[in-house]
């Protein structure tokens, strides 16, 4: 079961050289292009729900592209979970090798969606009232993603300098304190994307991790919990989906004991009866 | 660009305002140009990665793929003509121009306009001058030898000087 985690390191970072060739890629005539604010790849358009918001929120209506995108992105939420943040975010994926590497066992801290929505609402204010564009600033995806787009226009190296400096100061802030800072308390894209993947009833198909509590065999070690990068329960993923990355880490330590993790794309009832 | 004028936008840009509310700085207009003329705006400012176009480094030829990727309409795919284009308005400072000053016959921005004899017209046969048909893409800026025209961004409040309306039979494109 080692094998998930090297799938998804390899797609991570399929995604980050994937995006550096996009520039090369729409030069040579391919119909591909764009960031994580809004991505074309061939007829299918992707786009920041965030990014959607803000230009909604200045009641402006866009173009049908963006709208699609975004309501695209927040279908796969549902049906998937935030499997974005956890296989395909360049951000989360910099900031998991940040966690890998810390120097002790941190303290568990919990959650703030609350914190989350508050900043989200804030930095929306500021870009409607003031035309302050701290909400793309503080789109770390959709700002790292623009890296490559800048780099094909041969911008100086301040400008370069001047868009990864935010994310490698909270970078360094998480190697600091041992915590998944960003992910677990600021990130707005995380809000729309979370609303959308809690939003999946329990009765219908979709990908979550199921917990099936008579295969658990590890007592009161929990290495599941020990595992999760973002210190939630994954025995109680299932109320949880909002704040989960869906990245499998903690399906991979109950691997080594008693199988009772695994991703299922199943009912909820019907996947751990199977399970059992 | 000056620093006291707009930022000079790709074709079929809105208004400077609603410009600045649709555009997410996806950057998909900056890959799609074929002549890197499209860089993203750096700063901090509202305008802060959005697309614009410096004509004295590289101008817009007009080759109008830009607005068809546009995903939120920012750049307005309906426009497809390169006469509608209303990028900006250039002009030509007299004091530095050849033609009007040291009787060079140079006329390399007559030569090289996309809209040659409509935007750019012959002023007695003999001086280059530009009309209101002038779509601002700022190809002369960048061949003039002498530094002698400006763009002025479609967004900008300012009115260019000794800027001819254009004669009504047109002229040969």
């Amino acid at each position: 079961m080692k094998l998930l985690k090297v799938v998804r390191r390899c797609i991570q970072i399929l995604v980050c050289v994937g995006l550096t060739l996009l520039p090369w890629a729409q030069s040579l005539g391919l119909n591909l292009g764009g960031s994580f604010f809004a991505l074309q790849l061939g007829p299918i358009p992707f786009a920041d729900p965030v990014a959607a918001l803000t230009v909604l929120g200045t009641m402006q209506m866009p173009k049908t592209q963006i709208l699609l995108g975004a309501g695209l992105a927040l279908i796969i939420a549902v049906l998937m979970g935030r499997i974005f943040c956890g296989w395909i975010c360049p951000y989360g994926f910099l900031s998991e090798l940040i966690h890998g590497s810390r120097p002790s066992q941190a303290a568990k801290a919990p959650h703030s969606f609350f914190i989350k929505v508050l900043l989200l609402i804030f930095l929306i204010g500021l870009w409607i009232d003031f035309a302050l564009p701290l909400i793309n600033v503080l789109s770390f995806p959709g700002e790292l993603s623009l890296l490559p787009i800048l780099t094909y226009t041969e911008v100086s190296c301040g400008v370069f300098v001047g868009v990864i400096c935010v994310p490698v100061i909270i970078l360094l802030l998480e190697r600091i304190c041992g915590q998944r800072l960003w992910c677990k308390y600021f990130c707005p894209q995380s809000v729309l994307l979370g609303v959308a993947a809690s939003l999946l009833p329990k009765k219908s198909w979709g990908l979550r991790i199921i917990w099936t509590p008579n295969k658990c065999s590890c007592r009161d070690k929990a290495p599941c919990k020990a595992a999760c990068s973002l210190d939630l329960n994954p025995k109680k993923l299932l109320s949880t989906r909002r704040d989960c990355s869906q990245c499998g880490d903690c399906v991979q330590a109950c691997s080594k004991h008693g199988q009772a993790l695994s991703y299922s794309f199943q009912k909820v009832q019907k996947a751990q009866r199977v399970q059992k | 660009m000056s620093f006291f004028l707009p930022p000079l936008r790709p074709p079929g840009a809105v208004s400077e305002a609603q410009f600045l509310q649709l555009c997410v700085h996806c950057g998909q207009c900056v890959t799609v140009c074929p002549h890197h003329s499209i860089k993203l705006k750096t700063g901090f400012g509202a305008g802060r990665q959005t697309p614009e176009i410096d004509p004295h480094k590289t101008p817009c030829y007009l080759c109008m793929k830009c607005q068809a990727v546009c995903p939120t309409g920012a750049l307005d795919a309906r426009v497809t003509a390169i006469a509608d284009v209303n990028m900006g308005q250039a002009y030509i400072h007299t004091d530095l121009c050849h033609n009007y000053n040291n009787g060079i016959m140079c006329m390399t921005c007559y030569d090289r306009c996309v809209l040659r004899g409509s935007a750019v017209i012959l002023e007695h046969g003999l001086n280059p001058a530009m009309t209101t048909k002038c779509v601002g893409c700022g190809i002369c800026v960048y061949v003039c030898p002498v530094h002698a025209i400006t763009v002025v961004p479609a967004a900008s409040n300012f009115v260019p000087p000794r800027t001819q309306k254009p004669k009504p039979t047109g002229g040969a494109v």
